[in-house]
């Protein structure tokens, strides 16, 4: 009976083998991408971890080599059957980093269902980042060059935890996912471009008559003024409505979508002080999360009140009197209600949808969510109303600092 | 065997051999702090106090008492005489040359006429004293006087001849402490009681003596302090040894395997020390030892899990740094059981749950390995075990020769050689260093046997197979008995209180009570308030 | 060897083998199916669920009182006689079974997710039902043991994930606060008592009980526990995943712990969850085994149960085969939990007031 049992089990253990994998049997995916591909198929792009190979010298110098395949393929899935012709290895994707989207893509197919494929699949993690790529996504992962970190995943892991820290965040691919969903009918993917130094320079001549400062610096990522060879950059927001990319945000209303999520992570601006043509350092800080009050009666009300508090870090002369500090205080108040406004402003009408996610703030005035549906957040929000106030606290020198948030 | 038995299979019903304790008791709330009784005394009539004394240091239980009856001579008289002392205790050459020789016949060579003639002429012994008190005499019997009980002088005498082997004895070769005592048990069985003996100094600590085997009666004792230990527990270890039926017995190993319930299990079921201090303990917190003669580990029994898994050190540290290595060690424990089947399992499992630059690493240096993970951890822990099986027997001047050739075979030459992947000889040191932080050498070795099933487990099922594995030691270690007593209680099964004492080491002075689960006659061990002079008592 | 399922055990025992039993719904499947119903209210459903079956179990203790040592297998053949009791007993222990074996085929569902998509039934069963069948076979002290083990570790990776969750937690995804309305909240807790399975598990375990009280307090302690664990579990996941999405995912645990960002210490969490899953159900089928046993003792006259125990692991397993696909088996449990509530009320009741109508004598006959 018992030698018997030790038999039978011995027997189906031996079955359990079959399906074990050396960890060094399988090629690790890093990124995926994916792009528009002719006849309606899809360009996907894997780029594979490169181990160093050898014990000691592991993890010393530095691998410029990337392993990239590119197929074309009907699908997510069937381009792993064809990469899987390439490659001597098992394909992993459990170790994926990001999955980057081509701006063609996006905006002529789409990507909910890529991103549903991916949700589903065991293999892609829900934390996994995603985002839209202006260029081809193989000229992307091509342009990524890790400087300050010794492999590939690590400098992508890096780079988009800068946009990641939050909960709330747009980089991770369940919280797109989620939104894409939901009843908001919008929704921002983090942009990434591969700078390219003639582009750049056009850019900057848009501004022909003076130096501009912070408020007007709007660049997307392939924008940015980048002095030497091309580099992959992580700057602005694509904007999904429904399913589509629509359009784009560049860098100060990612600073502003960042102020409205108390997600601000760099807060130096360097503004132009009016009537004058001298520039004001300011180091700007968030302790308090932004009131976004929503009042859905027949006409849809959403006020928003960001206060932030900050300090000169440099003035190079500008202000001469007390009331050219306070005229000052005043005007950045202003210049960032203005830019909020601009920005909600951008998503009604422009986008038409509620890119940024209000509505979750409206839900709290509902009971059940049948009374949500009925209530047509969508149609609603086309003809909302804003009421943005910022205050800028900034502290003088000499002045003992205080948190306006917290007395 | 037919068919039928293996799905309608009957286990045979009503095994009637089984021990197994009764529930734990309410605890005794009285609380009496002095347990040599003061009061009785001695009435004067030889015969009367005879039979008192006998029954006081346990004439019929104790297997170390000896008493000589003789007689002296008194004012022409032969008066009867009645010497009692606790062997081992005392220096024997002492009592016959300076107490039994000079009452003997010295009375008998010199003329003495009076009793006073007795403690004056007589007993050239430093420090005597009278007394008629039964609590004096019986504390300086098992602190190594010899009592004398003289007819006709009404009054016992206490002859000091403590001559038990103290410090150089021998100190412990596996429980090594830094802030105990430095003293263990000898292959000499009356040495070693009277070790205990003189740890305990109680008259209600009890050594029974028996001798085991047709052919070499060996001795054995069963010691417990009678006040304090369950006397089904004794009865029950009385029961199993006496019942043994043997030619030979040569050590308390040998014993422990007669007695234990479970032979397969891997768990040891009884825990063996060298220290007196550990076995006294153990003895007054109602658990019995029993030594055996010719082997210098006392057995103590019942034990759990938990007390395996202390030091001999654990009651000599403070309740903090006891609760942090405690930690450490179980955390040793579970590395060096768990830890290379859970290696195997992550890398052909579960490679996913690394992170991406050290599962690069790990690739990188598994790129020119050979073999599967399975053989690589499997040859490492192989060579791994022959080199500690050698070590534990090659003669002293090879040592460095084998422990050279170790480090190389183990480290440099095998990573070298593209054998085995460097990650892996970090993954095998840490479970080998941990099965030596384990206190108990039995469990240090189920880890290092069950390892090699876990290692299989995880190849083949992963943390699924890691875990049906561990499940089922669970349940097996789980319905394991020291003695009727289950090998995780406090915990499986909850027993009254134990939870909180076992997850965290209380401080001295709130270890009121005794375990319940050894079923002890006396629950408290310490007053409410056992420090005195915090005038509000606990905090 | 087997010296310790004779003996009694008390209420935080008891009452902890309970825990792990229900768990294992409660945890595994119930979120998925609550929040399909209720939306994003599923924790208030899950909070008034467990309040609503502390009546019931009042009430069914209060008519058992008399019968404690006795079992409700035997108490079955007792108020009802042999035939009828019998038969009702085999029913029951079936029942157990088929829910058993669903509760397994979730498990190996599960596995394939996330272990390895080969994962075969036999694979898992190997890993699940050989423990079921060993831990079943030592007893119900072993049981009671494995349960009290396996207990600090679902509760620290309960604890865990909830932590670990902490930065996705968002308020706004509570709202709004009825979910799909007060009506199915109402119907999936008081009218969907599938507590009751486990007061049927607990009554017919009932002799191993010191007695009455600790009998109650068992079932109490226990009901209150898994209320508490299973109402923080579906308020975790209502709190991390909102509304529409939230509907999407078959195993709520599994998402959220995938969706767990650990640094760079582990990349995923979720083969560690294996660990505490696997342990909850080992031991939920060893008890449901454990009960079959008692009720189709009770059924046969047989003097010890054990002998019933491979086979009901078989049975066991070749219900788990009997889904053609994981929504199957989804479905298939979610008409249990739905509707066989009612089988049990009906049967329990029946049983406890025939046998007071009939003055069943309360002490077991040795």
């Amino acid at each position: 009976m018992r030698k018997l049992a030790i038999c039978l089990a011995a027997a189906l253990m031996l079955g359990g083998c079959s399906h074990m994998t050396e960890v060094n049997d399988k090629a690790y995916v890093i990124a995926v991408g994916l792009d528009e591909g002719d006849n309606g198929l899809l360009k996907v792009t894997y780029l594979f971890a490169y181990p160093s190979g050898g014990g000691e010298e592991a993890g010393g110098e530095k691998i410029d080599e990337k392993d990239m395949v590119t197929v074309e393929a009907p699908s997510l899935y069937s381009a792993m059957r064809l990469v899987d012709t390439f490659k001597s290895k098992r394909i992993d994707t459990n170790h994926t980093k990001l999955v980057a989207f081509s701006q063609d893509l996006a905006e002529k197919r789409g990507i909910f269902s890529y991103m549903a494929d991916l949700v589903n699949t065991r293999g892609f993690r829900p934390s996994i980042y995603v985002c839209v790529s202006q260029q081809a996504p193989d000229r992307l992962f091509r342009s990524m060059e890790p400087k300050q970190d010794v492999y590939i995943e690590k400098f992508i892991e890096h780079l988009f935890s800068k946009v990641a820290d939050s909960g709330t965040s747009r980089a991770y691919l369940y919280n797109n996912y989620f939104s894409a969903i939901a009843d908001e009918g919008g929704y921002i993917l983090p942009l990434v471009g591969v700078t390219d130094s003639d582009r750049a320079k056009t850019a900057a001549e848009g501004y022909p008559y003076r130096r501009p400062d912070d408020f007007a610096l709007n660049y997307t990522a392939e924008d940015v003024p980048l002095i030497g060879d091309g580099s992959a950059a992580l700057c602005g927001y694509a904007v999904f409505v429904g399913n589509k990319m629509t359009g784009t945000m560049g860098l100060m209303e990612q600073s502003i979508v960042e102020i409205l999520e108390k997600n601000m992570f760099v807060g130096q601006f360097c503004v132009l002080v009016p009537g004058t043509n001298k520039y004001a350092n300011v180091d700007l800080r968030q302790n308090k999360r932004p009131e976004v009050t929503v009042k859905t009666g027949e006409a849809l009300e959403i006020s928003v009140s960001i206060e932030l508090q900050g300090e000169y870090t440099g003035i190079d002369g500008a202000f001469r009197s007390r009331e050219d500090y306070e005229g000052f205080v005043d005007y950045l108040n202003r210049a960032f209600s203005q830019k909020t406004r601009e920005l909600l402003e951008r998503t009604r009408t422009e986008f038409g949808a509620d890119v940024l996610g209000l509505g979750d703030k409206a839900k709290i005035n509902f009971l059940t969510y049948g009374d949500w549906a009925d209530y047509n957040w969508k149609e609603r929000f086309r003809n909302a109303v804003f009421n943005v106030s910022v205050s800028v606290n900034m502290s003088d020198f000499g002045e003992l600092r205080f948190s306006p948030g917290k007395h | 065997m037919k068919i039928r038995d293996i799905f309608l299979y009957s286990p045979p019903v009503g095994e009637d051999e089984d021990f197994l304790l009764d529930e734990p008791g309410r605890p005794d709330p009285d609380y009496e702090p002095q347990m040599n009784e003061g009061g009785e005394e001695l009435s004067g009539n030889y015969k009367k106090d005879k039979a008192v004394l006998d029954k006081a240091l346990g004439k019929d239980l104790n297997g170390d008492l000896k008493i000589r009856e003789f007689t002296l001579r008194l004012s022409g008289r032969n008066v009867r005489c009645c010497a009692y002392f606790f062997d081992g205790l005392v220096d024997k050459a002492g009592v016959n040359d300076f107490i039994l020789r000079p009452l003997m016949l010295g009375s008998r060579s010199t003329e003495i006429s009076s009793y006073s003639d007795i403690m004056n002429v007589l007993l050239v012994q430093s420090e005597v004293k009278e007394t008629n008190t039964l609590g004096t005499l019986t504390f300086d019997a098992n602190f190594g006087s010899v009592i004398l009980l003289v007819e006709g002088l009404g009054k016992a005498i206490a002859v000091d001849a403590k001559g038990w082997k103290h410090r150089g004895v021998e100190s412990p070769e596996v429980e090594k402490v830094i802030r105990g005592p430095n003293d263990a048990f000898s292959e000499q069985i009356r040495e070693s009681t009277a070790l205990i003996r003189h740890l305990v100094r109680n008259k209600s600590l009890i050594s029974r003596e028996f001798s085991v085997g047709a052919i070499s009666q060996t001795p054995v004792a069963l010691m417990y302090v009678q006040n304090v230990a369950g006397a089904q527990l004794v009865r029950e270890v009385e029961r199993r040894i006496t019942s043994l039926n043997i030619d030979y017995l040569f050590s308390s190993a040998e014993l422990e395997q007669y007695l234990e319930e479970s032979s397969l299990i891997t768990l040891p079921q009884f825990m063996a020390t060298e220290r007196p201090d550990r076995a006294a303990r153990a003895l007054l917190l109602g658990r019995v030892v029993v030594l055996v003669d010719g082997s210098p580990f006392a057995i103590v029994m019942p034990t759990t899990v938990f007390e395996l898994n202390e030091s001999a050190e654990d009651h000599y540290l403070r309740a903090p740094y006891v609760n942090m290595i405690r930690v450490i060690r179980t955390m040793a424990f579970v590395c060096s059981l768990l830890l290379p089947g859970i290696y195997v399992a992550v890398v052909n499992f579960h490679g996913e749950i690394l992170p991406t630059d050290m599962l690069i690493s790990i690739v990188a240096a598994r790129d020119k390995v050979p073999f599967p993970t399975i053989v690589e951890i499997i040859i490492m822990e192989l060579s791994l075990e022959i080199i500690r099986e050698a070590g534990a027997r090659v003669p002293t001047p090879s040592g460095t020769t084998l422990s050279i050739v170790g480090a190389l075979i183990l480290g440099q030459a095998a990573v070298s050689a593209g054998i085995v992947s460097p990650i892996l000889i970090i993954i095998v040191s840490i479970a080998a260093i941990g099965s030596f932080a384990t206190p108990n050498y039995y469990l240090g070795i189920s880890a290092r046997m069950l390892r090699f099933v876990y290692i299989f487990l995880g190849a083949v099922g992963g943390f699924l197979g890691i875990t049906a594995g561990a499940f089922v030691n669970g349940v097996l270690w789980a319905g394991t008995y020291s003695l009727g007593v289950p090998m995780f209680v406090p915990v499986a099964p909850i027993t009254h209180g134990g939870v909180p004492k076992t997850l965290v080491y209380p401080r001295i002075w709130k270890q009121d009570f005794r375990d319940d689960y050894v079923n002890p006659r006396r629950r408290r061990k310490q007053g409410i308030f056992s420090r005195g002079w915090k005038r509000d008592g606990r905090e | 060897m087997t010296g310790g399922s004779d003996r009694k055990i008390g209420a935080a025992s008891l009452s902890i083998l309970f825990f792990n039993l229900t768990l294992a719904k409660y945890l595994l499947v119930l979120p998925y199916f609550m929040v399909g119903a209720t939306g994003s209210a599923a924790w208030i459903a899950i909070l008034l669920k467990g309040l609503a079956s502390v009546p019931l179990f009042l009430a069914a203790a209060a008519l058992y009182r008399p019968y404690v040592g006795l079992g409700l297998g035997e108490l079955t053949r007792r108020a009802l006689g042999r035939p009828v009791g019998g038969a009702l007993d085999v029913l029951v222990a079936g029942v157990m079974a088929v829910r058993g074996g669903m509760l397994f085929r979730i498990l190996t569902e599960a596995m394939q997710t996330l272990e390895t998509e080969n994962a075969t039934m036999e694979y898992v069963a190997l890993f699940v039902l050989i423990p079921v069948l060993i831990c079943a076979l030592r007893g119900f002290g072993a049981n009671v043991n494995a349960s009290i083990l396996i207990l600090p570790f679902t509760v620290l990776s309960v604890a865990m994930i909830s932590l670990a969750l902490i930065p996705h937690y968002s308020l706004s995804n509570l709202m709004p606060l009825l979910g799909l309305g007060a009506g199915p909240i109402i119907i999936h807790s008081f009218f969907r008592l599938s507590g009751t399975f486990e007061v049927l598990y607990l009554l017919t375990l009932s002799p191993k009980a010191k007695d009455y009280k600790t009998f109650k307090r068992a079932g109490l302690i226990g009901i209150g526990a898994v209320t508490a664990v299973s109402f923080v579990f579906a308020l975790v996941y209502c709190l991390a995943v909102p509304y529409p999405a939230s509907r999407n995912f078959f195993f709520p645990l599994y998402q959220l712990t995938r969706m767990i960002k650990a640094g760079s210490f582990l990349q995923r969490m979720e083969p560690t969850v294996i660990f505490v899953w696997t342990g909850v159900i080992i031991c939920g089928l060893s008890t449901s085994v454990i009960a079959g046993s008692c009720l189709l003792r009770a059924a046969s006259g047989a003097e010890d149960g054990r002998g019933f125990m491979p086979m009901l692991v078989l049975i066991l397993f070749l219900v788990g085969t009997l889904p053609a696909s994981e929504l199957d088996t989804y479905d298939v449990y979610r008409v249990l939990l739905n509707w066989s509530h009612y089988f049990y009320i009906i049967f329990l009741f029946a049983v406890l007031i025939a046998a007071r109508l009939r003055k069943t004598e309360g002490r077991p006959a040795a």
